[in-house]
């Protein structure tokens, strides 16, 4: 079926970062090129050079340098051996062993001296950067030390999320290394618009239907063009403009995809949305019963009048002083309110301060509200059979 | 691909080159090439930038009636930027693996170490000697020179030659096993008890006088502060090693700190036998620029404009010092001249490293990219860092908690008139903070009363969105 084989491909293309990533292959400025440009130069000049790669989580980094090698080893099959050492796995401090670490260095100087001697050259991908540069900092002096020997060829390519991840290193360590660095921040509107169109827009010759594909395509433009589109997107990057961010996203999206109209539609992004969107706690208040919402709000009043510490007791005092003052129908027991109040603990919408006072009773040890004032606002608004009552006390407060 | 020449190659290029006292500044006129010549390399000549040469200094080309020609006739090659194997010699000849054949800008620590190794030498005695400077001023270089000279002059003088050890002391396992490196390199394990350390076995050879086999033995210490334990033992021990009665053991210590041996050594001070410090001053503006002209000065051809030298010289000089800083950045500012010649279809030949060039690859380096990264941010993280700016302004403290920090977020964007997001977000927009190193959360048990502090400046906040209208009416306020 033909929106079968559309959809599948879809997700192989967001679950592959190379296809995602390659979109900024041909443009001169991208950091793809630069990287390239840079690894190509050191390849063929045979000379030593480092750079570091920075930018939050999820930009692309590792894509990025993932795809320049491949694309070096299918020119240069023979003269590039690429070694990759993660910071969480290989740094001074997280060995065992001393020994094992100290093997580990002389192994890679070994390396070193061998592939200069038999012209090829190394290329070293530091992951998570940051880490390598605590403690002693043995193995980047010895690297980037043996790096300074005419007779090895290597590059070393270091990549963080810390912006600030050559301030970590020790000065002789950084006077090694150059200063080179690539920044990758989050694409800009017109390049997330080109992502959205390389990842989305249906190839033509793929063994389709070209009536199929153009309907596609036709649709995927309206709804790029669709301004209520626009502001989901601008949601979204507002929070996390990662193209990892964005990626997850699109791909809830498709995978909602009807298969019977075979169409992406402005509906299926909207779902997405919404799934980022969660609000968990103010699901649970959907959930609770009218008695318990009233002992939240006392809690809430309690708290807005700076009360620091209160407890089950001086709850229902104020349940009781509200109930004078409205004269309202809702009026329990204490036992029957401390079942309520037992039921919020387990749900986890008020708790202890502290545990100390274990082995007293539930009713004179001091608990705090677990959820802030503007959800139980939503929680309450959202309750078509919340009496209005409890509205009108919470907005007394003039919570704003 | 520049084919590999190992250094004996190179020396044996010019075997007068180190007859002569060595530590005497070359003049333009004895230049020697340390290019390693090849025969098809024809363009590079070793001229001179007034152009006269000594005889007898082009060295290792087979071609060299014909380079007499052209030196005859007093042609200085052009620079092609355009040609790929003259911007490989170029590169490399700036690379900062490539060592320069004599060390400029440092005879006369050259000289003061040579002399100190020969008189203890001469005197048969023991001495130690400490050498230390900021990164990047050529420490290394300069004592491997002197190991070389000094071998040299005791071929010529006719005296056993001592036998060198030269070690990285971060490439040791464990502190004391330099004095087993020791014992190895030098052959002094014979008769060595078994269960006596090598420390103590070194301590009986140099205390008795049978041991002696007459031969000096000199030790170069590089990165000696690895060495440093928490109760200074085994540097203590190691200088300890020269005081001894029969012990003709020379120690050249290097690392970066001035006062290693004040702090250290103090028992040695007692003993009144510190040793000799010699401190590698940071280069200054007119040594860097000297030490930059002597590599470009080999490759025959000017590759950069005056002016740009000078003031790549002068920032360096005024920051660090650091000669390797230097050599990054004239090579950097070769890379771009290259991408914009590769873009650009003009005819022009000689297109010369020019100020500009220099002065993107100086910005490259030295800026900070907080700004940029700042600018680059999603609003929210954005709206974050200013609602930490200005509750520091108010409150007047540098740490707060998420709690407060989502009270000021949810104000800012009150005003501003967006969504806040949930607590939840808010977290998690912190936790992204904190990866990036702009923020620093501490570890504590409780969610909302974790102490967050402010890792950027907050003047560099208040620079980077000054220019985003969204933010405008946030500093109006303040």
């Amino acid at each position: 079926m033909d929106t079968e084989k559309a959809l599948a491909l879809l997700r192989s293309r967001l679950y592959d970062p190379n296809y995602v990533h390659a979109t900024f292959k041909s443009s001169e400025e991208s950091n793809y090129c630069k990287l390239k440009f840079l690894i190509m130069n050191s390849i063929s000049d045979s000379c030593n050079n480092s750079i570091l790669l920075l930018g939050p989580r999820g930009s692309g980094k590792v894509a990025v340098v993932d795809l320049v090698l491949e694309d070096l080893k299918t020119q240069h099959p023979d003269s590039i051996s690429v070694i990759r050492l993660n910071g969480l796995l290989h740094s001074d401090d997280n060995f065992a062993l001393k020994a094992s670490s100290d093997d580990n260095a002389g192994f890679m100087i070994d390396m070193l001296k061998e592939c200069g001697l038999s012209h090829k050259s190394i290329i070293f991908v530091l992951d998570e950067f940051d880490l390598f540069a605590q403690g002693k900092q043995r193995l980047l002096y010895s690297l980037l030390d043996a790096m300074q020997t005419v007779s090895s060829q290597a590059v070393v390519i270091g990549v963080s999320c810390r912006l600030d991840a050559d301030q970590l290193l020790e000065k002789r360590v950084r006077s090694r290394f150059s200063h080179r660095k690539l920044l990758f921040v989050p694409p800009s509107r017109e390049d997330v618009r080109r992502l959205l169109e390389h990842i989305l827009y249906l190839p033509k010759d793929i063994g389709l239907l070209s009536k199929y594909v153009a309907e596609f395509n036709s649709k995927i433009q309206d709804i790029l063009n669709d301004k209520k589109f626009q502001e989901i997107l601008d949601s979204i990057l507002f929070i996390d403009g990662a193209i990892n961010n964005l990626v997850q996203f699109l791909f809830r999206a498709v995978s909602s995809m009807s298969l019977e109209s075979g169409l992406l539609s402005l509906e299926n992004f909207k779902g997405s949305h919404l799934c980022y969107q969660r609000q968990p706690k103010t699901q649970i208040l959907e959930g609770v019963s009218i008695l318990e919402l009233y002992i939240l709000v006392c809690m809430n009043r309690l708290e807005c009048k700076e009360q620091n510490s209160y407890n089950f007791n001086s709850v229902m005092k104020e349940y009781k002083a509200i109930h004078e003052a409205y004269k309202t129908s809702d009026n329990y027991r204490d036992s029957v309110c401390l079942r309520a109040f037992e039921h919020l603990l387990e749900r986890e919408l008020i708790g202890f301060v502290d545990n100390k006072g274990r082995n007293l009773s539930i009713e004179i040890q001091p608990v705090k509200l677990l959820i802030s004032p503007h959800e139980l606002y939503l929680g309450l608004k959202s309750r078509s059979s919340c009496p209005a009552i409890l509205q009108k006390l919470f907005d007394h407060e003039s919570f704003r | 691909m520049v084919p590999k020449e190992s250094n004996p190659s190179r020396k044996r290029s010019s075997p007068g080159g180190y007859s002569e006292s060595p530590c005497k500044a070359p003049s333009p006129g004895k230049w020697r090439s340390p290019r390693r010549c090849n025969g098809n390399r024809d363009e590079v000549r070793s001229v001179g930038e007034n152009g006269n040469l000594s005889n007898g200094d082009l060295i290792g080309s087979p071609k060299s009636p014909r380079k007499e020609l052209f030196r005859n006739s007093n042609q200085q090659l052009k620079w092609n930027p355009r040609d790929p194997a003259q911007m490989q010699t170029v590169k490399h000849a700036l690379h900062v693996a490539t060592p320069p054949a004599i060390v400029v800008c440092r005879e006369k620590e050259q000289k003061n170490i040579l002399e100190f190794c020969k008189s203890c030498f001469q005197q048969s005695k023991a001495g130690s000697l400490y050498v230390c400077g900021c990164p990047g001023t050529g420490k290394t270089l300069s004592i491997g020179k002197v190991k070389e000279y000094f071998l040299g002059w005791s071929k010529e003088v006719g005296v056993p030659s001592p036998d060198v050890l030269t070690i990285n002391c971060t490439s040791l396992t464990s502190t004391s096993e330099i004095f087993s490196q020791m014992l190895v390199k030098f052959e002094l394990s014979k008769g060595k008890a078994t269960n006596t350390s090598p420390l103590q076995h070194l301590q009986d050879i140099f205390s008795q006088k049978k041991h002696q086999s007459g031969r000096m033995l000199l030790m170069i210490a590089d990165e000696m502060d690895y060495l440093i334990t928490r109760d200074h033992a085994v540097l203590h021990d190691l200088f300890m090693l020269t005081t001894l009665p029969f012990s003709r053991f020379i120690l050249i210590g290097i690392a970066n700190a001035i006062d290693l041996a004040d702090r250290f050594l103090q028992k040695l001070e007692a003993l009144n036998c510190k040793p000799v410090v010699i401190t590698f001053r940071a280069y200054s503006k007119d040594q860097i620029l000297k030490i930059l002209q002597q590599r470009i000065m080999a490759l025959g051809y000017d590759v950069f404009q005056p002016a740009a030298l000078e003031y790549c010289a002068r920032k360096v000089a005024a920051t660090s010092g650091d000669i390797r800083k230097a050599l990054d950045i004239c090579r950097c500012a070769i890379e771009v001249l290259e991408a914009e010649l590769k873009g650009s279809v003009t005819n022009k030949e000689t297109e010369k490293v020019s100020f500009h060039h220099i002065e993107t690859a100086i910005s490259r380096s030295f800026k900070s990219p907080v700004v940029d990264i700042i600018q680059s941010l999603p609003q929210h993280q954005q709206v974050i860092l200013c609602s930490f700016v200005r509750l520091s302004q108010h409150c007047k403290k540098n740490a707060t908690t998420l709690a407060e920090l989502n009270r000021s977020y949810s104000e800012i964007c009150k005003s501003t008139q967006i969504r806040p997001v949930g607590m939840m977000d808010f977290a998690s927009l912190c936790t992204a903070l904190n990866d990036q190193g702009l923020l620093e959360i501490a570890q504590s048990r409780g969610d909302k009363s974790k102490k967050i502090k402010l890792k950027v400046d907050s003047s560099d906040i208040t620079f980077a969105l000054k220019g985003i209208r969204f933010f405008q009416n946030c500093w109006c306020d303040d």
